[in-house]
């Protein structure tokens, strides 16, 4: 269960400042974040992810305060409870597929754990691929080894930014599916940002953002 | 898969920018400690053999030349000198000399050189019989280690000899007696273990036979028992004789070979050397050349540094994303500096494990040049105190080379990078 408050951000210098709506994610209602580009989107994903501080507010995970952290205490509760997918999909590129899940469980302080990559690519349908190189992977692919590595840390919150833009309307409606059922499978809390209107029907909860800046 | 795993793929990954820096740390490092190990193989066989020797005198001619065929039987003797000039030196009873080793130079069998002399050679050297005797008389031959081992000679064995220092079956003294092998010398470290030993008489007696060349050689059976020479007289008493150059080695201070060098050289015609001053010279010398080799070492390393930093540095633009990745997935700052740093220094270790690899090769093939060539032994396998701090040299090449890129890692911007 995630929940906000009160959270905002600004820029530094004479940067956009943005002042988002409290939210409350439980585990049994995906949330879509919906909003246009520029409406701060990207920011707040960031926020939640614990990428970027907040200027003030509130985010509790779990009974933490996440906000709170700095440095390497807020990078290993990101790594061990946060679930990233992001809308490129970045590789360790000199690391197979199956290498590159085995990272994110070393970088979450997690032991290596052959058997729960394996069983969670042939869940994803990409288990043939362990052992490529994700750069030799095409885009529909290589999403899916992103959602893989979402998950292999067994988190309690999948972010997922813009997950479906690069995607066809079929594989679109595919990866919101994949991303739905593995989330309830592991009993995390889902939020997709997206200005993907495609997306909308699919989630119970959606949350929807306006360009308003306040300076 | 650990951060040492992840550095060591990143750098396979990499294999053209990798090879590039392991080549320069590998040519920088195997430069530096091929001149350490062969000035230091250099010093160990020039001092171990100088054995205390003050002075070697000899017939005039190139120092240099005189000290590395009496002391280290390299290169050819420059002459012979009578016995009469030299006896005095050969005195036991003299006021200023402890020792005096004549030398008979100039003949050999099969690349091994003959040396004649006396006993006092043994002493010289702290030599000792490890089997057999001494000579009794002429033609008997002590062997010294390894020209033992390497010629297969053992107790009683006979051979002859040939004229000048290089294996000519041409120059074979075929009328001339046969030399006896009656001891072989126990391993001392120096040039007694190279070469082969003999009574002075001996000489003489191989070259007696010169003088009757065109005789039928069934004349000389006689000389097979060797002439009438007596080993165990003064070499004093063959006035009428010639020797190449005595090994001096003084009573008390060294005040007095200096005096007594000067005054060998401006008062007879006889060239006295000191080893020690001929030896700092030739170290100066040879170390011109070293030094001028030592700072392209470190040129090379420098450039090896700089090819380090730059493959890392230019890494860095197309490892961002990558980077900025593995923060989100939960590895601090400090992970990231210690996967470039990891990445620099594996790279300058490894190359310099590979250029001390690649010099002791060298070396091993430079000893086998040496021990063909000059009959010396050579140990490639020798690893000097001073290779470990090349090591750590290395180490240290690799933290300043990988510090600024390492840097910059760990600074990676998660939000800025993911949004653009």
């Amino acid at each position: 269960m995630l929940a906000t408050h009160d959270l905002a951000y600004r820029y530094p210098g004479d940067g956009p400042a943005f002042a988002f709506p409290d939210l409350a994610v439980a585990a049994n209602t995906p949330t879509l974040l919906l909003g246009p580009s520029g409406s701060g989107k990207s920011t707040w994903l960031h926020l939640l992810a614990g990428i970027l501080t907040p200027a003030s507010g509130t985010t509790v995970l779990a009974g933490t305060d996440y906000a709170q952290l700095t440095g390497g205490e807020l990078d290993r509760f990101r790594g061990r409870h946060i679930g990233l997918v992001f809308q490129r999909a970045y590789f360790v590129e000199a690391l197979s597929v199956e290498e590159n899940l085995a990272i994110a469980r070393r970088t979450a302080g997690l032991g290596t754990d052959s058997d729960l990559i394996l069983t969670l690519l042939r869940s994803l349908g990409i288990e043939k691929y362990a052992r490529k190189s994700p750069q030799r992977l095409s885009v529909g692919e290589q999403q899916r080894v992103t959602i893989a590595r979402a998950l292999v840390t067994q988190p309690k919150l999948i972010l997922a930014d813009e997950p479906t833009s690069a995607l066809d309307n079929h594989n679109a409606g595919r990866v919101s599916a994949l991303l739905r059922e593995r989330a309830a499978a592991l009993g995390a809390a889902l939020i997709v940002v997206t200005h993907d209107e495609r997306l909308r029907d699919d989630f119970p909860a959606v949350v929807e953002l306006h360009p308003a800046t306040t300076p | 898969m650990s951060i040492l795993r992840l550095a060591l793929r990143n750098l396979r990954y990499r294999p053209w920018t990798t090879a590039l820096s392991l080549i320069l740390a590998a040519l920088g490092a195997g430069l530096i400690s091929l001149i350490l190990l062969l000035n230091w193989q250099l010093e160990q066989q020039f001092d171990r053999n100088l054995a205390g020797i003050n002075l070697v005198v000899g017939a005039k001619g190139s120092p240099l030349q005189l000290m590395m065929s009496s002391m280290y039987h390299i290169s050819s003797p420059t002459g012979n000198v009578p016995l009469d000039g030299v006896k005095a030196f050969l005195n036991p009873q003299h006021p200023y000399i402890d020792l005096g080793v004549p030398l008979s130079l100039g003949d050999s069998y099969r690349g091994r050189r003959i040396v004649g002399t006396r006993p006092s050679f043994l002493s010289l050297y702290d030599a000792a019989l490890a089997e057999g005797s001494l000579w009794t008389q002429p033609m008997d031959v002590v062997a010294g280690a390894t020209a033992a081992r390497e010629l297969g000679l053992r107790l009683g064995d006979t051979f002859r000899s040939s004229h000048g220092l290089i294996e000519d079956e041409d120059l074979t003294h075929r009328d001339a007696p046969a030399f006896r092998v009656t001891g072989i010398l126990a391993p001392s470290g120096t040039v007694a273990d190279l070469v082969l030993l003999t009574p002075t008489e001996s000489l003489w007696a191989v070259h007696d036979t010169h003088d009757h060349e065109g005789n039928d050689p069934t004349d000389h059976e006689g000389h097979d028992h060797g002439p009438a020479y007596d080993v165990n007289r003064p070499l004093g008493d063959y006035t009428d004789q010639s020797i190449t150059s005595v090994l001096i080695r003084f009573r008390g201070n060294s005040v007095t070979a200096l005096n007594m060098q000067r005054s060998i050289n401006e008062n007879t015609e006889l060239q006295a050397v000191t080893p020690s001053i001929q030896l700092a010279e030739l170290y100066a010398t040879v170390g011109q050349g070293e030094e001028v080799l030592r700072q392209l070492g470190y040129v090379v390393v420098g450039v090896s540094i700089l090819s380090i930093f730059i493959g890392l540095y230019s890494s860095l633009d197309r490892r961002r994303g990558e980077l900025a990745l593995l923060r989100s997935l939960g590895a601090g700052p400090g992970k990231l500096f210690t996967l470039l740093l990891l990445e620099g220094t594996l790279t300058a270790v490894a190359g310099a494990l590979l250029g001390l690899l690649v010099s002791h090769l060298g070396l091993a093939l430079i000893a086998r040049y040496f021990s063909e060539a000059y009959r010396y032994d050579f140990r490639a396998l020798v690893f000097l105190p001073e290779e470990v701090y090349l090591l750590l040299g290395a180490l240290l090449v690799g933290l300043l080379a990988a510090a600024l890129p390492a840097l910059r890692a760990a600074r990676t911007d998660v939000h800025r990078t993911l949004t653009a």
